[in-house]
Parts: C-alpha cells; sequence; structure tokens
C-alpha cells in the first residue's frame, strides 16, 4: 500500500494550451487536442475538456452515432497506449490518461440516455427540476395494489400501462430534444425553463425504469422460483 | 497464412518479443520477422517449432530426479509416470484447492488441500501450479532461442478471455520465473480475431467461438479497417475438450468397474490411461464415424470396446450445451442479433469434432467459419499483437475490454459494481461511499471481480483498509473510491476521504496469484537451482527446530532466575543471545551448535522444574 499518484502533482507539466506539450507546435483540429499531427507526442489531458469537442462534434442531444465510431477509431488509432509500449515514460503516461478518458466519452456519447444526461449537467449544472409531469398517480397507485395482491392478468395489464407511459414520456424528451438542438444551433443558449422540464422528464424517466426493474424483480418471484 | 519457416539471418532481430499461446492441451509459439520472409510479401507471423521439431508443445511437465522435462518427452510418460507427470495444469492456474475439489479425484496426479493457490505433490517436492507453467514456459522461451538465434526476454502471453483476474496475475507470474517479461497478457479469442483479420477484406461482426483443451470463450468483435474492437465476451473457464475426454473415460470405467467389481478411477496409472485413451477415441472420431479404445488392465485382462460418433454424441452433448449460454449473453452484451454477425469463427482443437461445428451453427445460426487453423491461430495473434507493441505495427489496433464486473463490497456482504464487464480499457471509475456506523474511524476496502450479488459469490481480489476517518455519525463522511485499469488490465484500486484528503491505494495482486516477493522467492529456488533450493530448505528446517528451542529457553527465564545461581543464568542468557546471532545467519553448523549449547546449559533447569514438579504433586497428596 502506498500514496496513490496525484493528478495535480503533474499540473507543472502541462504547455500553454493548444500547443504541443513536445514539440509546441499548435494543435490542429480535433485529433491534434489528443496527440500531436506534427511529432505524434500524445498531449496531457486538461481537466474540465469537452467530450463532444474530442470527437470533432458540437453539442448536441441528437449525433450522429455512425461519425462518432469513425472519429473514435480514428483517434484511438493514433493515441492509444498499445503506440507507446516500446516508448514509455510521460508518453505512455499521458496516453494512458487521455485513452482512459476518450473511451469513458465514448460510452457516455454513445449512448443516448447518458449522452442527454452528461450534455444537460454542461448546460445547466444548477438547474432544478421543474415540478411537473410527475410519475403519473394512477400507475403509482397501480403497483401498489398490485404488490398487494399480485396475479398475472393484473401484473400484466401493468407493464402495458407502464410500456403506454415510457413511450409516451420518451416522445416528450425527443421533443424537447429537438427544440433544444435547434437553440444550440443557432448559438443561442436554451432558456432555463426549457432546461428544467428536460430535467424533470429526466427524473420521471428514472423513476419508470426503477418501476420497470421492480416489474422484472416481482415476476421472477412470482413465477420463476 | 501461416508458415513454418525459421528465420533467416538477413531477417534477424536483436529483441524479439514473441507470441505464446499457453494452452491446457499445447503450446505454441509464433513471431513476426521485422521485414518480409520473401520480397513482394506482407509480414506474416511464423509458428516457431519446438527444440523437438515439432510447432505443438505439448503443455505436459513430467521430472527426471528434480529436472523438469516438458513436451512430448514429458507426454510419453503420461502413464508410466502418471503420478509424477502433470498436465491440463492451466485448469489449476491462479485457483485455491477448494475451487477445484471436483477434479481432484479426476487427476492422476495429487492436489494437496490447503489455503491460497493450490499445490501439487510430484514425489517428495511440491509445485504449485506456476511453477509448473513456468517449466513449459522456459522450454517455450528455449525452443524460440533456438529458432531465432538471439536470446528472447520478451513476450506476449494469451489467458481465455474468461480467466479472471488471479488466473491472469498467475501467468504473468510464470512468465517472469521463467524469465520472461510479460509485456501484455491478450485474450485467446482477440489474439484469434487478430490472425483471422490479417486479410484485411475480412469485416464486420464477427463471434469467435472458442473452445480449448480446459475453457471455453466466446467474443464479439468489430473489424474495420485494422481495428479490431471487442464488444463483449463470455465463456466458461471450467469447460473444455478435457471434460469431453472424462465423460468417455467415465464411461468406460464403470463399464469396466462392473466387469471387474474393481473402480479403474482408484488407480493413478489406469485413470492416466484411460484419459489418454478416451482422447484418442474423441480424436478419431472428429475423422470417422467409429474408434476402438483398448485397454489393458492390471488383472492382465484387456478392455475393448467400439465407440460409435453417436454414443460419443450422446455423452458430449450436454457438455456442449454449456457453451450456449455464454454465447447467448455475450449476443446480448453487444447488443446484437445473431443475424448481425458476418461471421463466426471457430477456434481451438475440440472444433474439429462435428458436433463442436454443429452446436456453433445452431446456436449462431449460420455456417461457421472453419477455415483458419483451429491450434495455431491462437498464437499467431499474440505475435500480431507483440509486433504492435513493438511498435512496428501502426496499421493494426486492438481495443480490449475487461471480461468481468469490477467493484468493492458494501454493508450486507453485497458487490457494488464499479467497472461494469466489457468496458473499454484502459478505465477509471469513481464513486463515493459513507461509513454505516457513528465514528467509524476507518473502512475496509475489499475489491471484488465477477457477476453475483453477494460478496461470497465473487472472487476476492484484494483487501485495504482507509484509516483516520474523522469520527462522524454514520453517512456523513464521504470516502471516494477509484479504479483505474491501464491497457495491460492491471488495476489500481484507491480510496480518499474527501475531508483530510487522506488516501490510500493498491496494486491489485489477487491472493491466489502471487506477489512480487514471492517471484523472487520462488526465483532463487526455481526449478533451475535444485541444489540451492535443496540447500534452502535444510537451512528452513534447522532454523524452525532452533526457534522452537530458543522460545522455550525464554519463556523459562522467569523461574532460571528463581531456582538457578546467579552464573547459571547468565550461561543461559549468553546461550540465548548466541543463538540469536546464529538464526541471523544461514550457516547450519553454527545454528546447530549454538542450539545444542542452549540446550545444554538448561539441564540443570530442566532437572529442578521435573523435581518441583513432582515434589509439589507429592506435597498435594501429602495435604
Amino acid at each position: 500500500m502506498q500514496k496513490g499518484p496525484v493528478a495535480a502533482d503533474r499540473a507543472s507539466q502541462l504547455n500553454t494550451p493548444g500547443t504541443c506539450v513536445a514539440c509546441g507546435l499548435a494543435a490542429q483540429g480535433y485529433v491534434g487536442v489528443h496527440v500531436c499531427h506534427a511529432c505524434g507526442v500524445p498531449q496531457p489531458l486538461r481537466p474540465g475538456e469537452d467530450l463532444f469537442a474530442s470527437f470533432g462534434l458540437e453539442q448536441r442531444f441528437a449525433i450522429d452515432s455512425g461519425l462518432l465510431e469513425r472519429r473514435f477509431y480514428e483517434i484511438s488509432r493514433l493515441l492509444h497506449p498499445d503506440r507507446f509500449a516500446a516508448i514509455g515514460g510521460d508518453a505512455r503516461r499521458n496516453s494512458t490518461e487521455r485513452m482512459t478518458f476518450l473511451n469513458d466519452g465514448y460510452r457516455i456519447l454513445k449512448n443516448a440516455e447518458k449522452r442527454r444526461e452528461w450534455l444537460l449537467n454542461q448546460l445547466a449544472p444548477a438547474a432544478s427540476p421543474s415540478s411537473a409531469p410527475r410519475p403519473p398517480q394512477d400507475l403509482a397507485s397501480a403497483w401498489f395494489d398490485l404488490q398487494d395482491d399480485a396475479n398475472e392478468a393484473a401484473l400484466k395489464d401493468f407493464e402495458t400501462r407502464l410500456q403506454i407511459t415510457q413511450n409516451q414520456a420518451h416522445e416528450r424528451i425527443r421533443t424537447l430534444e429537438r427544440e433544444l438542438d435547434a437553440l444550440l444551433e443557432t448559438g443561442s443558449k436554451p432558456g432555463p425553463e426549457l432546461l428544467a422540464k428536460m430535467k424533470a422528464e429526466l427524473l420521471s424517466g428514472s423513476y419508470l425504469s426503477s418501476l420497470e426493474r421492480d416489474v422484472e424483480r416481482l415476476k421472477k418471484r412470482l413465477f420463476i422460483t | 497464412m501461416l508458415s513454418l519457416q525459421i528465420e533467416s539471418n538477413a531477417n534477424r532481430d536483436a529483441s524479439p518479443i514473441i507470441g505464446i499461446d499457453l494452452g491446457t492441451t499445447n503450446s505454441l509459439i509464433a513471431y513476426v520477422p521485422p521485414s518480409a520472409v520473401a520480397p513482394d510479401t506482407e509480414r506474416h507471423p511464423v509458428i516457431l517449432t519446438s527444440r523437438e521439431g515439432d510447432s505443438l508443445i505439448p503443455s505436459v511437465v513430467t521430472f527426471e530426479g528434480d529436472r523438469p522435462v516438458v513436451g512430448h518427452a514429458a507426454k510419453r510418460k503420461k502413464i508410466s509416470g502418471a503420478q509424477d507427470t502433470v498436465f491440463s495444469v492451466k485448469r489449476l492456474l491462479g485457483r485455491g484447492f477448494d475451487d477445484l475439489k471436483g477434479m481432484a479425484g479426476t487427476l492422476p496426479y495429487r492436489l494437496l488441500p490447503g489455503e491460497g493457490a493450490v499445490r501439487i505433490q510430484v514425489g517428495q517436492r511440491i509445485y504449485t501450479a506456476v511453477e509448473i507453467s513456468a517449466a513449459i514456459l522456459r522450454e517455450l522461451k528455449l525452443s524460440a532461442e533456438a529458432a531465432l538465434g538471439v536470446p528472447v526476454t520478451r513476450a506476449v502471453i494469451t489467458v481465455p478471455a474468461y480467466f479472471n483476474d488471479s488466473q491472469r496475475q498467475a501467468t504473468r507470474a510464470a512468465g517472469r520465473l521463467a524469465g520472461l517479461d510479460v509485456l501484455r497478457i491478450i485474450n485467446e479469442p482477440t489474439a484469434a480475431s487478430l490472425a483471422y483479420g490479417l486479410d484485411r477484406k475480412r469485416q464486420g461482426l464477427i463471434a469467435v467461438y472458442d473452445l480449448g483443451g480446459g475453457t471455453f470463450d466466446v467474443s464479439i468483435l468489430k473489424l474495420q479497417d485494422g481495428i479490431f474492437e471487442v464488444l463483449a465476451t463470455n465463456g466458461d473457464s471450467m469447460l473444455g475438450g478435457d471434460d469431453l475426454d472424462l465423460a468417455i473415460a467415465q464411461a468406460a470405467a464403470s463399464e469396466i468397474a462392473e466387469q471387474t467389481g474393481k473402480d479403474p478411477f482408484e488407480d493413478p496409472q489406469m485413470r492416466a490411461e484411460l484419459l489418454l485413451a478416451s482422447e484418442n477415441v474423441k480424436i478419431a472420431l472428429s475423422e470417422s464415424p467409429e474408434a476402438r479404445m483398448s485397454i489393458s488392465l492390471s488383472s492382465g485382462r484387456i478392455y475393448q470396446r467400439k465407440w460409435s460418433r453417436d454414443e460419443f454424441e450422446k455423452l458430449a452433448l450436454p457438455i456442449l450445451e454449456r457453451t450456449r449460454e455464454p454465447c447467448l449473453q455475450a449476443l446480448a452484451d453487444a447488443g446484437l442479433k445473431d443475424s448481425d454477425l458476418s461471421d463466426v469463427v471457430l477456434v481451438g482443437g475440440p472444433t474439429r469434432l462435428p458436433l463442436v461445428q454443429r452446436t456453433a451453427r445452431e446456436i449462431f445460426g449460420r455456417e461457421p467459419n472453419t477455415s483458419v487453423h483451429p491450434d495455431q491461430v491462437v498464437a499467431a495473434g499474440a505475435a500480431i499483437q507483440a509486433d504492435i507493441l513493438a511498435g512496428r505495427n501502426k496499421d493494426f489496433l486492438l481495443l480490449d475490454v475487461v471480461p468481468l464486473s469490477l467493484g468493492i463490497e458494501t454493508y450486507g456482504g453485497l458487490m457494488s459494481t464499479l467497472i461494469p464487464r466489457n468496458t473499454r480499457i484502459p478505465a477509471v471509475a469513481r464513486e463515493t461511499f459513507t461509513t454505516f456506523v457513528d465514528n467509524q474511524t476507518g473502512v475496509d476496502i475489499h475489491v471484488l471481480q465477477g457477476e453475483r450479488e453477494k460478496v461470497a459469490d465473487n472472487r476476492s481480489l484484494a483487501r485495504f483498509k482507509l484509516k483516520g476517518i474523522e469520527r462522524m455519525p454514520a453517512g456523513m463522511p464521504r470516502i471516494e473510491v477509484s479504479f483505474l485499469i491501464d491497457a495491460d488490465g492491471i488495476l489500481q484500486v484507491a480510496a480518499r476521504d474527501e475531508r483530510t484528503g487522506n488516501e490510500q491505494s493498491i496494486e491489485v495482486r489477487p491472493s491466489y496469484g502471487l506477489t512480487d516477493t514471492e517471484v523472487e522467492k520462488m526465483l532463487l529456488a526455481s526449478l533451475e537451482n535444485v541444489e540451492a533450493d535443496a540447500e534452502f530448505r535444510r537451512v528452513a528446517e534447522v532454523k524452525n527446530d532452533a526457534k522452537a528451542v530458543l522460545i522455550a529457553a525464554e519463556k523459562r527465564i522467569p523461574e532460571a532466575i528463581r531456582l538457578l545461581s546467579k552464573d547459571e543464568v547468565a550461561t543461559i542468557q549468553v546461550s540465548i543471545a548466541n543463538l540469536k546471532e546464529a538464526l541471523e545467519t544461514n550457516d547450519v553448523p553454527l545454528i546447530q551448535e549454538a542450539s545444542r549449547n542452549l540446550n545444554a546449559s538448561t539441564v540443570h533447569l530442566a532437572e529442578l522444574l521435573m523435581k518441583g514438579v513432582l515434589s509439589s504433586s507429592v506435597d498435594e497428596k501429602q495435604s
């Protein structure tokens, strides 16, 4: 057991933003942020780098997933620590740190739900969800009834209702995303009400997903074991 | 795709990195030369042959005295030297005796019960699976050196994708013990895909169905312009061709038991013979519809039997059915349907069996690809990865994942996952935890690997403690736990008290793997240093005996002061000091001498004490 490495220790190593840590040339394009186009040296990771910009993408709720994948491969090909295995040292360490960041970013951006959550947090870190819309009251009370008296027919009925509610919620989210993306496209900052509305939808969405998991568990308990 | 050509001198590489397929049944070595073997051809992996002149090197170790013999020479002794010949040791790597209870009775050699890594008894000596694997790796290293004409010190070694961290660390340790710097441990199906994708026309989504001697793996990959992205991986590290042999052997054994009234499995040599005959039946049945089995029993009688493919398949089917679930899970994890796949690649010797091919076809709903060399493709892939790590191949890149989820123990004996399985590496994960009891000043960080909810059902990798937490009500402290996995798959875990900034971290070395110190120790006493090893053991024994004398004497000091003269006490104390000094050395005669002196100086005390015991018991009777 020992004292772990602290990222801040290497702050002194950081170069002027936008220039290569090794050769000092200006970074070029989204690939240049990660690896110098001229000397091929991986660049140290800076705190707070934007996930979308890392892949040369604009901040949008809807993205081209094929393009995301191509960019991920393109950058990985130059940045991956395996490229620096024979070199070692700072290059290997910086590439590992940056590749870790890129892997995480790819995981988040690839998944619509995680991407939405991340972007919303960027746009409105402090915004609290607006009060409406709550998970429908009748769905909640139906769930309590179901737990008191669980039978196959009631469970099936409940699942159908849950599915419909989820579809409706999903539709509302998609509409909000389109609205937000249209605003982002014009370069204007989305207003707080819109963002609060989105946060509320996400909250209600996670309530519905956990309800879905509860239903699965109940099903297992009742009909399988 | 592969040739057996040995390097020409013009194509010599001063410090080559070799690829090793350390298999359950056979091992192979491969290497990508720095320039193409022939003009106008691409640089392709070559399979290096063993010193015995074969590309397949049986993963079998036997002993001539204390000297290990590896390969065909060892395999030939599987029956005559059944108890001293270790095979399928890969199934024991990184496991404890308790993990292997089911297997112990099916092997002709002896596994010793006990804590920690399982131990194997061969004659008077005891080995770990790491040491036996190291003997195989050393033979592979020597073969590579003979083939390449230069010293070989660096390697990429393949392991089943579904090997857990303990098994990977044990493999690494075996490499080190064999004098190899293991640059990377890579997964067998992934390695196979590298060799398969050498032909750039092969693109798209593929499944690799890898049934080896002892393990089953399935991986789903995306191949695109030299990028090999692992999407999901799954498997069973206790399922392989060995199980098919065992099924045949057990069926034959029960017939023999019925005829003779004696279970042949109780005799290690008979067991070895049955297993070998069964393996031959299995291999023969992949070509022909019938195979003969003939075994000479101890009574002098001969047990003979004809096996039809149908009969064999009835035994094999339930075993092969166990490959279905991992395949479906891997597809689900990758978010794919079988119809999304553009190819299903079969890897591993047992996939030559028609039944295995039928099973794979049925699971994936398509005709599997049998065009790759099922034995050589993994080693060839390891060599390609070695070439990438050497910085020579910039066109290919492997994007790998963690095969099993990683997390920590939380209250109630439950596992909380920080890095889910199939996460791309390198990876990082952070999560904040808190205390459960008021005024708790320390937390135990118990690092786990596995997919189950309960801690007890998962593999324990490491434990450490974060101390110095301020006294606060339960739930108040914030402790950030971070997991970091680098491209080599090595896990670093840190816990940090957010209030004080106090931090503890550990590089995970699981209990069933071996620590660096342990490996260093084993290096000292390695198989090559048999004499030094015996000497080391003798020193240890003498020291232990002397320590027992020392402890007994020290315990009696108060009584000595009460019962003996000052001079006598002084003599004892000097003798104790002398023995302590002698114990600092490894000088056997000196330790024995000092130990004898101490004994002599306490003789009078022992007599008095004995008398005391007698007289006090006499006193008791009189009163």
